[in-house]
């Protein structure tokens, strides 16, 4: 426990009128790991980002980024984590270039072009896409430029929101490495994915929710994928029953 | 933090909003309507001096023809001359020869608005009959199906033409993104929904207050507008800053409409019709709450009161009764001339001031009518900012309401100081009638033509300054406050 | 499926409440005109029939007001009326104007632009037909139902047929259902006599639900054409205010610098100009002279006619032929301008509306001069009646004639004919061409559209 967690979410409890959406969420990440949370549609996976960000505030429990509390100084805990939506939507008559620096602009950054044109192109986005508009950008490039966004911005959570749901392989493939190497870097990685297969890829650590709560952590490298995916449906048919 | 943060991002907004194509679309179709308004403004203007000096052409016109008239009367020589022909017979030129007008003339930034201008004349000449009961009949018989659709002045651009260029520009800004889930990405960036919805807002307000302003004086220019009277620099900029405040406004209503978090259906639904509502909707119930508050009297009623006076008067021998009253009370030390009481102009002059005495409630009424409803809807125009900006402009542009029922009073008064000029001289001329010479045509000797009195022309400058002012401060005390409430609800995102 | 709309109820509820109340408002005014017009015309008969005995042409001064009778649907459209005057003085001399006009009491609101029935359905039908229509096939395509549709087979023709039947439908309840029913009262209860009212009716509020079809039209086109159900809403309203305020306010203006308006003032100052010599001391003196030497006398007293008398009616006749060259050529050029709006019909659906609708109510400018000329034809009547009785009754050693009751009942009371519905027709076929072709190039423009319509 020397090394201080990055993202700590201790008991959280999240209410929806009558419904729980999340009934004491406990997890933690820390420096250059990459957790991959688990779930069916509805099992709390993009309100447990909601609440990292800030969008939400947590009727009990709490959560924390660096030890930030995110459900009371939110502007603070969005200043040390970089999110990367599911459909990363740009500025459609803006180039990915001017996005980059817009975005950069928001968080308060000043970038000047060179240092936007070379997290471009750590992010993979090809040359000749940075001036055009992003109204031609496929989901990969808008993708490419999101996760620019979050190089320039350095911090040391990244929120991945199903990152490589309407990815073709080759990109999804690309988008792991990139995943990867900002873990190498020391960014703490936290994804919501129905991806098992790239779960494998990227994933340090797996956290299947359900029922509101983390009801199995697993180390995605000791099984097969098909096991894996065994292992996933046989934990949420436990938790319905 | 928060201003380092905001500097950086209402430039970048700045660009953002100029490098759109719709915005030099809208803000190139609104210069071309500002330029149309003011070339508008700027030929009704110019009409309505071409009025004034077709009014002062034909006084000069009918003092020149007296004058002549006179002096070939003065010759003695065979012919019969009456006495509505004769310039020198008082009655005969005050009835016949005089052509006096009351004129409003347009003030110095009449080109802004039409206002009343269209049904509401600027000359009237004066007429001392009372065959019409009132003194405003005359009319500019136009075109009723322009009147119907209305002027396309700069005040019809700026109430409502500008609020449509603003919604344009700034009516999606945020619920856009909220839409197309840049929302998302952007709120999760470190920085308050505040700075990210004051650069955006502001920087939409801050262009279109330059475009609004500059294009208005560029129209203004370009439709010939050059000189400013002393005293009315300071109307102006209060107007300007009236402007200012009307374009803050409907930017902060967009804002406003934003923060709903409803998408940019929603969001241009509600501002469309708010807009309808603001600018039409409510004006028409202010008219109905005008019409309550300081209803108009009947015209019919009165015609009914003129008619029942006029047929009183010639019943019987009461004509006899009441020009000797009138006699009586004139020249009490006329009663061994009973002879006067027969002639047709002391007959007139005592049925006039019978017919007066007798509609003068009427009278009074109408004039009560037209202060009483421009009064109220001075008031009442302040519940609008759509009205109280037509209200500025119009007060500006000497074409409200009130200054035309001002003008009606003054030309009530210009008739009466005309009576009171001609009534003695007449008098004198019965009691002594002199000839201007033996033998001549002329039949009396009236030749004071130069001292008539003439119509003072008004243009009081204060009322469009305190109009302006208050305008001002109403508008900018509305943008603010819902400024502050759009403030107020974007303290949190909605993803 | 439509009743069951939110939306569709609210707007078609406060379309409804809108025409109601705007149009009761306008039925109870005509109501209380109408009742002191028709008295104060029957107390103008009485006191014109009881005038003491007094000289003819002292009777032709006395004169007597005329007023202007409303078409029963000038409560939906009152026209050019509230811009010119429906009261006319009759008397000696004067060709006075129509007076009081009621734009004139009005106060300065008073024009912002929802102040009769027209300007509801000018304005607000338009809007609530683009608000109806703008969904229909933008909100299918948005939430991919329209992909669904069109792949198991849906034909666009006949879906697009169907959504516009069923939203026409609606629209013609909401316009018609309130328009008859407003008109039925208002025709039970006011003057109809000569207005041909029911057919007028009955085609008036035809043209109503036609022009709000167009904007239905225009709504689901921009649905048809846009990606999105805001995009369509964008559209739509942009049309909406090109169409309804933008256009017809640049008619005028267009219109303005194009034909310029003929001067009333102009006019009138021309006409003193010439009447002005006419009644100088010389010129009566020389026609005095004149006429003497056309009988062949050298004093008045021996002339068979009354000088005075032949005099008035060589000067009325004078007047009438100035009148009726100036202001007969003024008011014809108002009538050409205002029919030449009819083809600012092209720029705007709202533009040929008016003229169309104005022209059905009865209330159009053509009707208007009708009334003006009427009233004149009237005055001209009495004038040349009272004269005749003066010039033949010649009087001697300057004795005034007096003329007594026998004479003022042989002036009949002033009866004002409409122009028929016929005549209005005409005057409106060029807006009224206009707003069906409005309708046809929409339906023209939509089918390309429907065939290539893709989800």
């Amino acid at each position: 426990m020397a090394v201080e967690p990055v993202l700590a979410l201790g008991r959280v409890v999240k209410q929806f009128g009558g419904r729980t959406a999340l009934s004491g969420l406990d997890l933690t990440l820390r420096a250059g790991e990459v957790y991959a949370l688990l779930g069916p549609n509805g099992a709390g996976k993009t309100t447990t980002i909601n609440l990292i960000l800030g969008f939400l505030k947590a009727d009990a429990g709490e959560v924390r980024v660096c030890r930030i509390d995110a459900g009371t100084d939110p502007i603070a805990a969005r200043a040390r984590t970089a999110y990367i939506p599911e459909q990363v939507a740009l500025y459609p008559g803006q180039s990915g270039l001017e996005n980059l620096r817009y975005f950069a602009t928001l968080a308060g950054l000043a970038i000047d072009r060179a240092e936007a044109e070379t997290h471009l192109a750590a992010a993979g986005l090809a040359p000749e896409a940075w001036s055009r508009p992003a109204s031609g950008y496929s989901k990969g490039m808008r993708q490419k430029v999101g996760i620019a966004i979050a190089l320039a911005r350095k911090t040391r959570l990244l929120l991945l929101d199903e990152p490589t749901s309407g990815l073709d392989p080759s990109a999804a493939a690309a988008f792991s490495g990139t995943v990867r190497a900002a873990a190498e870097r020391g960014t703490a990685v936290l994804m919501a994915t129905h991806d098992l297969y790239r779960v494998r890829e990227m994933a340090d650590r797996v956290g299947v929710l359900a029922g509101g709560r983390v009801a199995e952590e697993i180390d995605p490298r000791r099984y097969a994928h098909t096991d894996l995916e065994r292992l996933y449906i046989a934990r949420l048919s436990g938790a319905v029953t | 933090m928060s201003q380092s943060r905001f500097l950086p991002l209402l430039r970048t907004e700045l660009r953002l909003i100029l490098r759109e194509r719709l915005t030099w679309a809208i803000l190139a179709a609104l210069q071309v309507a500002l330029c149309l308004g003011g070339h508008t403004g700027a030929q009704r203007v110019a009409g309505e001096r071409a009025a004034i000096a077709q009014a002062s052409d034909d006084a000069a016109r009918s003092l020149r023809d007296a004058k002549e008239a006179a002096a070939r009367y003065a010759v003695p020589r065979a012919m019969t001359v009456n006495y509505w022909q004769d310039p020198t017979h008082a009655f005969g030129y005050m009835h016949y020869f005089l052509a006096a007008y009351a004129v409003k003339p347009p003030t110095p930034l009449a080109v802004l608005s039409a206002g009343q201008s269209e049904i509401q004349p600027a000359v009237m000449k004066t007429s001392f009959g009372f065959s019409t009961v009132f003194e405003d009949t005359a009319y500019e018989l136009g075109s009723s199906a322009a009147l119907r659709l209305g002027p396309f002045d700069l005040a019809f651009v700026l109430i409502y033409l500008v609020p449509l260029a603003v919604i344009a520009i700034a009516g999606t800004r945020l619920a856009a993104e909220q839409d197309a889930g840049i929302l998302r990405l952007i709120a999760a960036q470190p920085v308050h929904p505040r700075i990210v919805a004051g650069a955006k807002f502001g920087a939409a307000a801050l262009i279109l207050v330059a475009a609004v302003i500059g294009g208005t004086a560029l129209a203004l220019a370009l439709a010939g507008w050059r000189d400013l009277p002393p005293g009315w620099a300071t109307t102006l900029a209060l107007l300007a800053a009236a402007l200012c405040a009307y374009v803050v406004l409907w930017v902060a209503a967009c804002a406003l409409a934003a923060s709903l978090w409803r998408g940019a259906v929603a969001s241009l639904t509600i501002l469309v019709l708010t807009w309808a509502c603001v600018t039409v909707v409510l004006p028409a119930l202010l008219g109905l709450a005008v019409d309550k508050l300081a209803p108009p009297p009947s015209r019919i009623a009165a015609i009914d009161a003129s008619r029942q006076v006029q047929d009183a008067f010639y019943r019987g021998d009461e004509a006899a009764k009441v020009t000797a009253a009138w006699l009586t009370a004139r020249l009490p030390g006329t009663t061994d001339r009973p002879d006067l009481r027969e002639t047709p102009q002391i007959n007139r002059l005592a049925r006039d001031a019978f017919y007066e005495t007798t509609l003068a409630p009427y009278r009074a009424g109408m004039q009560a009518r037209a202060e009483g409803a421009a009064a109220w809807s001075a008031r009442l125009a302040l519940l609008s900012p759509a009205t109280t900006l037509a209200l500025t402009l119009d007060t500006a542009a000497g074409t409200d309401a009130a200054r035309h029922a001002a003008f009606l009073a003054s030309a009530s008064e210009y008739r009466r100081s005309l009576r009171a000029f001609f009534e003695p001289r007449i008098l004198a001329q019965e009691l002594r009638p002199a000839a201007v010479c033996a033998g001549c045509p002329a039949r009396l000797d009236f030749d004071a033509y130069d001292a008539v009195p003439r119509f003072p022309t008004v243009i009081a400058a204060d009322a469009a300054r305190w109009q302006a002012a208050l305008s001002a401060l109403t508008l900018w005390g509305v943008a603010l406050a819902l400024a502050g409430l759009a403030f107020r609800r974007f303290a949190i995102w909605s993803v | 499926m439509l009743w069951r709309d939110a939306r569709v109820r609210w707007i078609g509820g406060m379309l409804v409440l809108l025409l109601m109340v705007t149009g009761l408002g306008a039925w109870q005014s005509a109501r209380d005109y109408g009742a002191e017009v028709a008295r104060v015309t029957a107390a103008e008969r009485a006191r014109w029939l009881g005038q003491d005995a007094k000289n003819p042409h002292s009777a032709d001064h006395y004169g007597l007001w005329v007023f202007r009778p409303s078409s029963p649907l000038a409560i939906f459209d009152p026209g050019t009326e509230p811009y010119t005057g429906r009261m006319v003085r009759i008397e000696a001399h004067l060709f006075n104007d129509a007076v009081y006009r009621a734009v004139q009491d009005a106060g300065p609101f008073d024009r912002a632009g929802l102040s009769d029935v027209s300007d509801v359905v000018g304005l607000v039908v338009p809007l609530v037909a683009l608000l109806l229509g703008f969904a229909a096939f933008a909100a299918d395509r948005e939430r991919g139902t329209l992909r669904l549709a069109l792949g198991n087979g849906a034909p666009p023709g006949p879906l697009f047929a169907a959504r516009f039947t069923a939203l026409t439908l609606v629209l013609a309840v909401l316009v018609c259902l309130p328009l008859l029913t407003l008109g039925g009262v208002a025709i039970a209860s006011l003057g109809t006599a000569g207005w041909q009212a029911w057919p007028r009716l009955l085609v008036w509020v035809a043209v109503q639900a036609l022009y709000g079809a167009v904007f239905l039209l225009i709504a689901m086109i921009a649905s048809l054409l846009a990606r999105t159900a805001r995009g369509a809403l964008t559209i739509s309203l942009a049309i909406w205010i090109a169409l309804c305020l933008v256009a017809p306010r640049l008619a005028t203006a267009g219109m303005e610098m194009v034909s310029p308006a003929p001067s009333y003032r102009e006019t009138r100052l021309r006409i003193d100009g010439d009447l002005r010599p006419h009644k100088s001391a010389e010129a009566s003196d020389a026609r005095a002279q004149a006429t003497l030497a056309r009988y062949g006398v050298s004093d008045q007293q021996e002339l068979p006619v009354d000088l005075r008398g032949l005099i008035m009616v060589e000067n009325d006749h004078h007047a009438f032929a100035v009148y009726d060259r100036e202001l007969g050529a003024f008011f014809a050029a108002l009538a050409a301008r205002d029919a030449a709006f009819g083809w600012a019909g092209l720029l705007s659906p709202r533009v040929a509306l008016q003229r169309v609708s104005e022209g059905l109510a009865g209330t159009d400018f053509v009707q208007h001069a009708h009334f003006v000329w009427s009233a004149e034809a009237y005055r001209r009547a009495i004038s040349e009646r009272m004269n005749a009785e003066i010039r033949d009754n010649p009087q001697r050693d300057g004795r005034a004639m007096l003329a007594g009751p026998e004479l003022w009942r042989e002036i009949p009371p002033f009866a004002f004919a409409p122009l028929p519905l016929s005549r209005s027709l005409a005057e409106i076929r060029v807006p009224a061409l206009l707003l069906g072709l409005w309708l046809a190039l929409l339906a023209a423009g939509s089918i390309p559209l429907i065939r290539r319509l893709a989800p």
